[in-house]
C-alpha cells in the first residue's frame, strides 16, 4: 500500500479530506518525489468532488516529463478530458481500465458518482430518451438499463423503444432549527432597533 | 559592521529602532552579509536578520537558492513584534522573495510561506486587512497555477487598509484586485472577476496607470464572456482614466464593437484582426471563450420565445452543427442556465420557466447570510464614519468652514456631541 499517509482516509471514503491532505503537502513538503506519487489520487479526488476546473488546473502544474511518463496518469486525464467534453461513452471506457489496486477505490467512488450525477441530471434533462444514449450516458448494456430504470419507476416504450424517466426533486437538506430561525430574527430586529 | 551585530544582538526593545540606521550601510557590505546573518538568532534577532535579508534581496548576483532558502527560515520563524518596526523593508523583502522564486521558475515554493507571512502586517486579520504581502501571494499563486490557494482570501471583503501599519502603497492595492481578477477569471467566477477589474478602473486616479489599463482590456472581455456586451464606466471611474483609457486597448473596443453589432463571422474577422494584440497580452484565450459564450447565449435567447422548438430547429437558429446542439442544451440545463427537458421520441426540447419556487431552505439560508453580511459591513461603515467625524483634519476642516459649507452637512456636531 503506497499510499499509507492516506490509507485510514480511504478506508473511511472520506475523499474530501484527501483532497485537503493533497492540496497541503502539495504547497508545504519539502519531498518533491512523495508528491508526484499523490498527484493521480489528486487528480481523482478533484473529480469525485465534480471539480473539473481545478482538476484542468491541477493537470497544468504537473510537469511535462511527468505526463509523457506516466501512463495512469494519462489515462486520468483522458477521464478529465471525457468529462468535460460531456462524452460518456469515452469516460466509462476509462474508467474500466484498471490503474492498480492502489486507485482502485478511487475509481470504483468515481464510477459511481459520476453515474449517480448522470443519472439524476438525465431524469430532469429528458422527458423522454432512447435506450442506447440512455445506456451510453450510464455506461451499462441496453437490457440492465431497461431493468435498471423501469425498476426506478420510469416507462419503457417498445413501440419506439425510449424511456420516460421521472424527474429526481433535489433532496431538501439544512433546514435550520427552530432555535437557530428564533436567533437570527432576533438579530435582525435588534439591528433594526439600533439603526432608528 | 561589528556595532550592527551588537545592536541587533541587544535585548533592550527600545534600541531596536536604532537598527534602521544601518540600512544603507548594509547595502554596501554584500560580501560579509551571509557571516552576518549567521551571527544573529531568527527569533531574538529577528529586525537584524530582516535588514540584513533585504539587503541581500536588493543584489543582483547572489545566489538565489540561499536566499530562498535563508527567506524561508526567516519567514517561519521571525518574531512578528520585531518585524513590525520595519513594515517597509520586510514588504521589499517579500517582493525581492517573490521575484527570486520566479526567476528560478519555482513559484509554489513561497506560496504556504508567504501564505503564513500574510499575518504579520495584518494584526492577524488577513481577511479584513491588506498589506503588500497579499500582493505577492497572489501573484505567486498566479504563476504557480495555484488558483485555489488564493480563492478563500479574494472572496473575503476587504475594509482595511492602513498604509502606515503596512507601507501598503496604490500599486500593491491595484496589482492586488487586478490579480484577484486574473484568479476569478481562471476559476470562472465571471462574475466576481468583473468586480476585481472594476475596483482597478475606478480607483481615484490622477493620471492613467498601466495596470488599469490592462485590468480594462480583461474587463472588457470578460464581460463579453458573462453578458455578451459590455458596460459603460461606472460614475465613479476618474475623469482621465474615461478619457484617455480606450486609445490603449483599441483592438479589443473594435472587438467589443463586433458583438453589438456584427454576425458570427464578423467577430470572428475582428478576432483574428486582433490577435496579435491579444496573443502580446495573454488574452488569447479569453477572446476564444468570449465566442464560444455565443452559442449559450443564442440558445438562452430562443428559451424567451419559443416555449417549444425542435433540436435540428435549434441548431439551424444557433448555427452549430445538429449532434451538437443536444449535447450544449444539455450541458446548458446541468449548469442551472436554462430550465428545459428533451424529448428525444419527438425531437422536440420544452422550455420551462424556473422550477424555484423561493420558499425552500436554501433561499432562506442565502438570505441570512446576506442580513448578517449588511449588518456586519454596517457596523464597519459607523466605525469608519466615527473615526472620520473625530480625525483632526476633518474637525479642523470643520471649524475653518464657512456657513455655506456647513449647511451641506445638517448637523455636523452631532456625532461628535
Amino acid at each position: 500500500m503506497p499510499f499509507t499517509e492516506i490509507a485510514k482516509l480511504i478506508a473511511s471514503k472520506n475523499f474530501k479530506s484527501i483532497l485537503d491532505y493533497c492540496q497541503q503537502q502539495e504547497i508545504e513538503s519539502k519531498n518533491i518525489e512523495l508528491i508526484k506519487s499523490y498527484y493521480g489520487v489528486y487528480l481523482l479526488s478533484y473529480l469525485i468532488n465534480n471539480d473539473i476546473i481545478n482538476a484542468k488546473h491541477l493537470w497544468k502544474r504537473i510537469s511535462n516529463d511527468l505526463k509523457q511518463s506516466n501512463q495512469q496518469l494519462k489515462n486520468i486525464y483522458t477521464i478529465i478530458k471525457s468529462i468535460s467534453q460531456a462524452n460518456p461513452t469515452i469516460t466509462y471506457t476509462a474508467l474500466s481500465i484498471n490503474l492498480g489496486d492502489d486507485y482502485t477505490p478511487f475509481i470504483t467512488t468515481l464510477k459511481e458518482n459520476f453515474q449517480q450525477r448522470t443519472f439524476e441530471l438525465i431524469s430532469n434533462a429528458y422527458s423522454s430518451i432512447t435506450v442506447s444514449d440512455c445506456s451510453s450516458y450510464l455506461g451499462i448494456s441496453p437490457d440492465d438499463t431497461i431493468q435498471f430504470t423501469t425498476s426506478k419507476g420510469w416507462e419503457h416504450d417498445k413501440a419506439s423503444n425510449t424511456l420516460k424517466p421521472i424527474p429526481i426533486h433535489k433532496q431538501i437538506t439544512g433546514l435550520p432549527t427552530g432555535g437557530q430561525q428564533i436567533r437570527s430574527l432576533t438579530n435582525y430586529v435588534l439591528f433594526l432597533e439600533k439603526s432608528t | 559592521m561589528d556595532s550592527f551585530v551588537l545592536d541587533a544582538q541587544n535585548p533592550n526593545p527600545k534600541n531596536l529602532k536604532n537598527l534602521l540606521k544601518y540600512e544603507e550601510q548594509l547595502e554596501r557590505q554584500l560580501v560579509s552579509l551571509d557571516n552576518i546573518l549567521g551571527a544573529l538568532d531568527v527569533r531574538n534577532h529577528s529586525l537584524g536578520q530582516l535588514l540584513v535579508l533585504k539587503a541581500k534581496g536588493a543584489d543582483q548576483n547572489k545566489n538565489r537558492n540561499t536566499f530562498i532558502d535563508q527567506c524561508n527560515n526567516f519567514f517561519r520563524n521571525c518574531n512578528f513584534e520585531q518585524v513590525r518596526i520595519a513594515p517597509a523593508q520586510f514588504s521589499s523583502l517579500s517582493k525581492f522573495y517573490t521575484e527570486a522564486l520566479f526567476e528560478v521558475r519555482q513559484p509554489i515554493r513561497g506560496v504556504a510561506i508567504l501564505k503564513e507571512a500574510l499575518n504579520i502586517l495584518s494584526d492577524n486579520k488577513p481577511t479584513s486587512n491588506l498589506t503588500p504581502i497579499h500582493t505577492d501571494f497572489l501573484q505567486l499563486c498566479i504563476l504557480s497555477k495555484c488558483y485555489h490557494q488564493a480563492l478563500p482570501l479574494i472572496e473575503s471583503n476587504i475594509t482595511h487598509i492602513n498604509p502606515e501599519q503596512s507601507s501598503i502603497a496604490i500599486k500593491d492595492i491595484l496589482c492586488y484586485f487586478y490579480y484577484s481578477g486574473i484568479i476569478f477569471t481562471a476559476l470562472k467566477k465571471y462574475k466576481k472577476a468583473i468586480e476585481a477589474f472594476k475596483f482597478v478602473i475606478t480607483a481615484p486616479a490622477s493620471a492613467l496607470s498601466a495596470i488599469a489599463v490592462e485590468a480594462y482590456k480583461k474587463y472588457l472581455i470578460v464581460n463579453l464572456i458573462q453578458y455578451g456586451t459590455t458596460q459603460h464606466f461606472p460614475r465613479c471611474t476618474p475623469a482621465v482614466v474615461q478619457r484617455n483609457i480606450k486609445s490603449h486597448c483599441k483592438p479589443y473596443t473594435e472587438f467589443v464593437q463586433s458583438f453589438s453589432n456584427g454576425s458570427l463571422n464578423d467577430i470572428i474577422n475582428k478576432s483574428s484582426s486582433g490577435a496579435e494584440f491579444f496573443q502580446k497580452d495573454n488574452n488569447w484565450g479569453l477572446v476564444k471563450l468570449s465566442i464560444k459564450s455565443i452559442h449559450r447565449r443564442n440558445i438562452k435567447k430562443l428559451t424567451q420565445t419559443f416555449m417549444t422548438l425542435s433540436i435540428s430547429d435549434i441548431a439551424e437558429k444557433v448555427n452549430i452543427p445538429k449532434a451538437k446542439a443536444e449535447q450544449f442544451v444539455l450541458k446548458m440545463i446541468e449548469e442551472g442556465e436554462i430550465f428545459a427537458t428533451i424529448n428525444q421520441k419527438d425531437g422536440m426540447v420544452t422550455f420551462d420557466e424556473c422550477f424555484e419556487d423561493f420558499s425552500g431552505p436554501a433561499i432562506l439560508n442565502d438570505l441570512d447570510r446576506n442580513i448578517n453580511n449588511i449588518v456586519s459591513l454596517e457596523s464597519k461603515i459607523k466605525d469608519m464614519d466615527e473615526k472620520i467625524s473625530l480625525s483632526n483634519g476633518y474637525l479642523k476642516k470643520l471649524a475653518s468652514g464657512k456657513g455655506t459649507q456647513l449647511s451641506q452637512y445638517e448637523d455636523p456636531m452631532e456625532d461628535i456631541n
